[in-house]
C-alpha cells in the first residue's frame, strides 16, 4: 500500500483541506473582530489574562536562562578585564562616588525645599512591588511579565516604575500576573517635559529600542543630558518620575526638524523588582490643581535639585485635551 | 495516528521554546518565531489536516501568550501551512535548496503580512517594520528551519514505516 506521504507527487492538497484552511481562516478573522472590539473585561482578553497567567512559569524560566546568561558574560567580562579596564572602572568609581555626594546634598536640599511646600507627602507612591518573570516573545513588541496581578491590587493603565525610574504602564492583569508595555515599545508614548526648561513633549518608544522626544517645539534648546520626567498630563502617568537622559541630538541639515534620542534610565531586567503604582498624590495634585501648582513646579525645577520636584506641576484643565493629544501620539499617528 | 502524535509534541516544543527561549537570543530585537519555523518545516515535509489543525492551536496558543490580538498569528500560521505545503507539492524535489527557499518565501510572506498588521494597527513607520522586524525575523526563522528540519526529517520518516530513512540529510531531507 503506497501512503500518499511517500512520495512529492502524491502530496497535493486535497479540497477537503482547502475548506480547512478557510474555515480555519475565518475563525481567525472572527476571534480577531471580536477582540478588537469587546472591552479589557471582554471574554478573549479573559482568556488570554488566565493564559498569561498560566504561561508565566514557563516565562519565569525563560528570565532564569537570561539571568544565568548576564551572569556568566558577566563573570567572563570580570575574567579578563584588562589593567586599563581596571584603571577607567576606578576613575568611574571615583565620579560616581563624587556624585553621590552631590545628590545627597541635592537630595537634602530637596528634601527641605519640599517640607517649605508642604508637599513632601504628595510624592509618596502607594503601590504593589514585585519581580521580573518573563520578557516578551513577540518580536513586534516590548513587554514584561511581573508576579504580581490582580489580587495585588494591580489594575490596567497603571504606571510601573523601577529602581531608577518610569519602566512602562499596565496593560493586562490575571490574578496572579500582570503584563506591563515598556516606554521602549512602538505602541508606546509618555508626556513628559525636559526638566531644565519645562517644556512639554512626548516620549515615544519605537521599533529600533531607542526613545524619541517628540512634539518639543522648534524653539526649545535641547542639549546632551537633559533629564526628561513625566509631566502627569493625560492621567496616565504620575507626574514628576524620571524617564530617561537626553543622548543624542540629530539636527536635520536645511531644516528646523531634528531628532532627540533619549536613553531610559531604568530597564526591566529579567529577575528584578518593579512597582506598580496604584496611586501618586502628586498626579492628583497635578490633575485638581492649577497655576500654583505651575508655579511650585518652576520654583523647584529652577534648582535641578532632583527627580522628584515637580510634584505640583499643573495642567490648567486641560486633561481632556491633552488626552486627545495624547492618545494619537501615543497610538500612533 | 504517530505522525499526529510527533506533529502536536513538537508543537508543544516549539511554543516552549518560543516561550522560554527566543527573548533570550534576540539580536537587535529581532527573535526567532519557533511556532511559524516548525510549522513551516512540518507543512512541508508532511502535506495533512493534521498540521493545519496544529498550525491554527499553535498559532491561538501564541496569540494568547503574548498578548497580542487574538486570531492574528492563529490566521497567519494556518496560512504558513497552507503555502509551505502548497509550495512543497508544486515545487519540492526535497533537497535543502528548496526547501530552505520554500521556508523563506513562506517566513517572509508571513512576517511581511504580520509588519503590515502590526503598522496598520500600531502606527509604526513602515520601512522600521519591515526592515528591522520582519526582514531580520523571517532570515531567523530560516536558520531555525535549518537546523530543526533534519531533525524533523528524521522523526517523520520514523513515524512513517512507508518511508526510506534519508541517505544523507544535507543533500535529501527524505
Amino acid at each position: 500500500m503506497i501512503s500518499k506521504h511517500t512520495t512529492a507527487k502524491s502530496k497535493s492538497i486535497p479540497l477537503s483541506g482547502t475548506v480547512l484552511v478557510v474555515a480555519l481562516l475565518v475563525v481567525s478573522i472572527v476571534l480577531a473582530t471580536v477582540y478588537a472590539r469587546e472591552g479589557q473585561d471582554g471574554p478573549l482578553h479573559r482568556v488570554q489574562s488566565v493564559a498569561g497567567m498560566v504561561t508565566a512559569p514557563l516565562q519565569f524560566a525563560g528570565a532564569g536562562v537570561a539571568y544565568a546568561a548576564d551572569t556568566a558574560g558577566d563573570a567572563v567580562e570580570n575574567a579578563t578585564v584588562s589593567n586599563e579596564s581596571y584603571t577607567a572602572l576606578q576613575q568611574e568609581n571615583a565620579q560616581l562616588r563624587d556624585q553621590l555626594v552631590q545628590m545627597e546634598e541635592l537630595r537634602q536640599e530637596n528634601e527641605r525645599l519640599t517640607a517649605l511646600l508642604d508637599i513632601q507627602s504628595q510624592y509618596q507612591i502607594d503601590g504593589a512591588t514585585g519581580r521580573v518573570i518573563g520578557t516578551g516573545s513577540d518580536a513586534y513588541s516590548r513587554d514584561i511579565t511581573v508576579n504580581v496581578g490582580s489580587n495585588s491590587g494591580v489594575e490596567p493603565g497603571q504606571a510601573v516604575v523601577g529602581p531608577s525610574g518610569l519602566v512602562g504602564q499596565v496593560t493586562e492583569v490575571s490574578p496572579l500576573t500582570c503584563r506591563v508595555r515598556l516606554i521602549t515599545d512602538p505602541q508606546s508614548g509618555v508626556s513628559a517635559y525636559l526638566q531644565s526648561s519645562r517644556d512639554q513633549c512626548v516620549v515615544k518608544g519605537a521599533v529600533d529600542g531607542l526613545l524619541y522626544l517628540e512634539y518639543l517645539d522648534d524653539a526649545v534648546q535641547v542639549k546632551v543630558g537633559d533629564v526628561v520626567v513625566t509631566s502627569g498630563m493625560g492621567g496616565s502617568f504620575p507626574a514628576g518620575i524620571t524617564i530617561g537622559t537626553v543622548t543624542n541630538v540629530v539636527n536635520q541639515a536645511g531644516t528646523s526638524d531634528r531628532t532627540v534620542i533619549v536613553s531610559p534610565l531604568s530597564t526591566a531586567d529579567a529577575l528584578e523588582e518593579v512597582t506598580v503604582v496604584f496611586s501618586s498624590s502628586a498626579g492628583d495634585a497635578a490633575a485638581g490643581d492649577s497655576s500654583d501648582g505651575q508655579d511650585a513646579g518652576d520654583a523647584s525645577a529652577s534648582d535641578d535639585a532632583g527627580v522628584s520636584d515637580d510634584a505640583s506641576d499643573g495642567t490648567d484643565g486641560t486633561d481632556a485635551a491633552y488626552d486627545e493629544y495624547y492618545d494619537e501620539s501615543g497610538e500612533g499617528e | 495516528m504517530r505522525e499526529t502524535v510527533v506533529l502536536i509534541i513538537g508543537g508543544i516544543v516549539a511554543f516552549v521554546l518560543q516561550s522560554v527561549l527566543a527573548p533570550n537570543i534576540a539580536v537587535l530585537g529581532a527573535m526567532p518565531n519557533f511556532a511559524l519555523a516548525f510549522v513551516a518545516t512540518a507543512a512541508m515535509l508532511r502535506t495533512s489536516d493534521s498540521i493545519v489543525v496544529i498550525a491554527f492551536v499553535l498559532g491561538l496558543a501564541s496569540d494568547l501568550s503574548t498578548g497580542g490580538t487574538v486570531g492574528v498569528m492563529a490566521a497567519l500560521l494556518t496560512l504558513a501551512a497552507f503555502i509551505a505545503s502548497r509550495a512543497a507539492s508544486l515545487f519540492g524535489n526535497e533537497t535543502v535548496t528548496v526547501s530552505l527557499a520554500i521556508s523563506m518565501a513562506t517566513s517572509l510572506i508571513v512576517e511581511a503580512i504580520y509588519a503590515f498588521f502590526y503598522i496598520a494597527t500600531a502606527g509604526v513607520p513602515a520601512m522600521d517594520a519591515l526592515l528591522l522586524r520582519a526582514l531580520p525575523c523571517a532570515l531567523y526563522d530560516c536558520a531555525v528551519v535549518l537546523i530543526i528540519m533534519p531533525l524533523m526529517s528524521h522523526l517523520l520518516a520514523r513515524s512513517a514505516p512507508s518511508h526510506t530513512a534519508p541517505t544523507s540529510s544535507t543533500v535529501r531531507l527524505r
